[in-house]
């Protein structure tokens, strides 16, 4: 932007205080009702006075105290800790010559509330071409930058449901087809047998892929009605207790196979979620270390929950034979996959553990190394 | 039609469905389509063995055909089709893999008859005249 451009606003600026080129009209009643309605704050800095300015709306904003005197030395501190190199810096450019448009940038208020902002800003020049201060305009787009957050998290999930229902879709049709087949095959052969005996042992296989076929399906309405639950209320509840209902429906197998459980809630004890659900996931996970123990060592459990930045994780870590994540990694929670050779690995329990993590917004991730244990970290 | 010798020797199925594999037991043993049978519940056994085998540590003989699923624990089709294509090489005229799976997904029978093993992809149900057709053509 070039001097000149700069000069002709001026016959609106009758009413700032220091007329040198700086634009301060937050007298005018169209300016103020902009700001108002846009939720956008002016401010200057002049270099050759020392002197910083902000406009009613940008007080407002940054919710600064009656008679607050802005000072350069302070701006800084209205920026997030995370975003303060980049204010400085295009600040320096700024002061430099470099104007700046639609920069968005996380700042505090006075009081420390974070928030998201856009703004701009353009160098103020003498008659003499020099840069003597910057001004600029920010805008409040807290609100905004949430739903877009809120939105970008959406479509996270709904992308991974997706996957999965394709991944359901696909498991649905192999598996029912598959007794489908086989079905078919074994009515084939009895017409082609004449044996008795041999019909008899036809006659049995039916039976099995009877009761495959009802296996199938009542996986199925496991998932169906994992999923109904949702609309069950949340409420608090303590991870402890849920641990303790966990630990009582599978007392036999934790005896049985001389599994230790350690657990530390103390970082996050509780949290607002629907109970069922919580059960569920802690059931899964501990039954999952338990069932896919090493063969040399007996299971140890270590469970604990975590809290940053607002948000609660909960840490399942198990000291089992683990899994190959590079080549099962993406595998992992699949419907029906299973990567052991355990004749009671059905390969939904993870499957459902996803979905109902993912239908209460949060996510859950694995890492594992062979031999050495797996664990599942869960954020709510 | 049934000659009393199997026209082949060694046939070998890699699946995990136990049902299948004794309906398909049945067949061999009343059609006589071959003299013995071998059976690997997934990718990871079968290789193993073929291994042993292409590698000289075993005298055992390759089976002149492989009935090969797609959808398996532990290590799938796909991952044994990738590595035994890495090993049989010298061996590959020996032997004939047929697809063998329950998926209908074109995607995948595109995929899987792009292999130069692969003789042919075969969508079950397979019928008992379709198996004897695949071991008897096999031999003739």
């Amino acid at each position: 932007m070039n001097f000149m451009a700069h000069k002709k606003p001026r016959s609106l600026m009758k009413d700032a205080p220091k007329n040198n080129g700086f634009n301060s009209p937050f007298n005018n009643f169209y300016y103020g009702e902009v700001a108002k309605l846009t939720g956008a704050g002016g401010w200057s800095v002049n270099f050759r006075d020392k002197k910083s300015f902000l406009d009613p709306e940008a007080r407002r904003i940054l919710n600064t105290p009656v008679g607050y005197t802005p000072s350069l030395k302070t701006a800084l501190e209205f920026y997030a800790p995370e975003h303060k190199a980049r204010a400085a810096e295009v600040f320096m450019a700024c002061s430099m010559g470099t104007e700046f448009h639609d920069e968005t940038v996380k700042m505090l208020t006075y009081e420390g509330r974070e928030f998201w902002v856009r703004a701009s800003g353009r160098p103020v020049y003498d008659e003499n071409n020099e840069v003597i201060g910057i001004q600029g305009v920010f805008q409040d787009i807290h609100s905004e930058k949430l739903k877009e957050e809120s939105l970008e998290k959406s479509i996270k999930v709904i992308q991974s449901q997706n996957s999965r229902l394709v991944n359901f879709a696909h498991i649905v049709s192999h598996n029912l087809r598959s007794h489908a087949s086989n079905l078919q095959l074994t009515l084939e052969l009895m017409n082609a047998i004449d044996s008795p005996a041999e019909e008899e042992e036809l006659m049995k296989g039916l039976s099995d892929i009877s009761d495959s076929l009802s296996d199938t399906i009542n996986h199925l309405n496991e998932i169906v009605s994992a999923q109904s639950k949702s609309q069950d209320e949340r409420r608090v509840i303590t991870f402890e207790e849920v641990l303790h209902t966990v630990k009582n429906s599978i007392n036999r197998i934790i005896i049985d196979t001389d599994t230790e459980i350690f657990s530390d809630f103390s970082e996050a004890p509780r949290i607002n979620y629907i109970p069922s659900y919580l059960e569920s996931i802690l059931l899964n996970l501990v039954t999952n270390a338990i069932k896919y123990k090493h063969p040399d060592r007996d299971p140890v459990i270590d469970i604990f929950t975590r809290e940053e930045n607002g948000e609660t994780f909960l840490i399942v870590k198990d000291n089992g034979r683990g899994i190959d994540m590079d080549t099962y990694g993406d595998k992992l929670f699949n419907m029906y996959e299973t990567f052991h050779q355990n004749s009671d690995a059905i390969g939904i329990g993870l499957f459902i553990t996803k979905n109902q993590v993912e239908t209460l917004q949060g996510t859950i991730n694995a890492s594992s190394e062979v031999d050495h244990g797996t664990v599942f970290t869960i954020k709510f | 039609m049934n000659s009393p010798t199997p026209p082949i020797k060694l046939a070998c199925i890699i699946d995990d469905d136990d049902v299948y594999i004794h309906l398909i037991k049945k067949i061999v043993d009343l059609k006589k389509l071959c003299e013995n049978l071998l059976i690997f519940k997934n990718g990871k056994e079968a290789l193993e063995y073929f291994k042993a085998i292409i590698e000289n540590t075993s005298n055992d003989v390759l089976p002149e055909i492989i009935l090969l699923d797609l959808n398996m624990p532990v290590m799938d089709g796909w991952k044994f089709l990738k590595k035994f294509t890495k090993i049989s090489s010298p061996v590959a005229h020996q032997t004939t893999l047929y697809i063998v799976s329950s998926s209908i997904d074109s995607y995948e029978i595109e995929k899987a008859k792009s292999y130069d093993l692969v003789t042919d992809y075969l969508v079950k149900p397979i019928t008992i005249d379709s198996l004897e057709t695949l071991f008897l053509g096999h031999s003739a």
